[in-house]
């Protein structure tokens, strides 16, 4: 008897052919929701860094506290943080930190103050 | 009698291969279709980005580089009923000398939109205004603090020495700068 030859592929190849068009088609994914979110980030980082520093120069105009806590809206959104005024070796001098809730730890915004 | 061989494709064979080869093409063009989308929204994403950092920053400079006091018998900083935001600012004439020069800059604003137009010295006429950012809500100056110009003349002569821009109303956002030198 004379078999039939089949010229399929193997499941083997047929696994690898899914498995690599499955890893292509992840990666084109993640690439592009890479790019989304970090132009956004980049754009809010912005937006948010500009708007800590425009607080900044307003607070100067009135008395402050020793430490508070504020929020403020902005083209980045909703940006919560806190404020301390320190005083510098010069009496008539004042650092004024600002603390991004948001943010890393390290990333401080400060500035000086002459009341 | 010997049976001749075939080479063409069976009937079958040929549906498989259309039918596969349909379904790849559509979702590429599904992918496509979505890349656009994302470009798109990348692409608006970055320029509003792009539009708030560079009219802020070009504020930010007349404001730095404005001259206090009087200047062709007006204030050198002044807004004009909320709407006109006046700036007398020196200029570098080139960049390979010092010498300044002195222009009058006009930011306004008109349907949301920000405007920034230059008048040069001597010349009382503004440029063709540039759009600079386009918000699409209200937009308003507000001078928040006022100092007195004793140092320049016994006159008490007041000019602004912060001042804020004001979005939307509600308020989304107030991007304040200090006049002079920063």
């Amino acid at each position: 008897m004379i078999k039939n030859k089949l010229r399929g592929f193997t499941l083997v190849e047929v696994i690898v052919s899914i498995a690599y068009f499955s890893i292509v088609a992840s990666s084109i994914y993640l690439m592009s929701s890479y790019l989304v979110s970090s132009s956004k980030f980049i754009t809010k980082d912005y937006a948010s860094r500009i708007s800590y520093m425009s607080y900044m120069e307003r607070i100067k105009l009135n008395q402050i506290n020793d430490e508070l806590s504020d929020e403020i809206s902005s083209f980045a959104g909703k940006l919560i943080f806190k404020i301390e005024n320190n005083v510098t070796p010069n009496s008539s001098i004042y650092k004024i930190t600002l603390k991004p809730k948001k943010h890393k730890k390290n990333k401080l915004f400060e500035t000086y103050w002459i009341p | 009698m010997k049976p001749v061989k075939k080479n063409g494709f069976s009937l079958l064979e040929l549906l498989v291969v259309i039918g596969i080869s349909s379904i790849m093409i559509s979702s590429l063009f599904y992918l496509f279709n979505n890349i656009n989308i994302l470009t798109s929204f990348t692409q608006s994403n970055s320029s509003n980005g792009l539009q708030i950092a560079y009219f802020y920053n070009l504020l930010k400079d007349d404001l730095s580089n404005s001259i206090p006091g009087i200047i062709n018998d007006e204030q050198s900083i002044y807004v004009n009923g909320k709407n006109d935001l006046i700036i007398h600012r020196a200029i570098k004439k080139n960049k390979n000398n010092n010498a300044m020069n002195f222009i009058k800059i006009k930011w306004s604003h008109l349907n949301g939109k920000l405007f920034r137009s230059i008048s040069y010295f001597g010349d009382n006429s503004f440029d063709e205004p540039e759009l600079m950012f386009d918000y699409g809500k209200k937009i308003f100056f507000k001078p928040e603090k006022m100092s007195d110009l004793n140092f320049l003349s016994r006159d008490k002569n007041f000019s602004i020495s912060i001042i804020s821009i004001v979005f939307g109303n509600p308020i989304e956002e107030i991007f304040t700068f200090k006049v002079g030198n920063n």
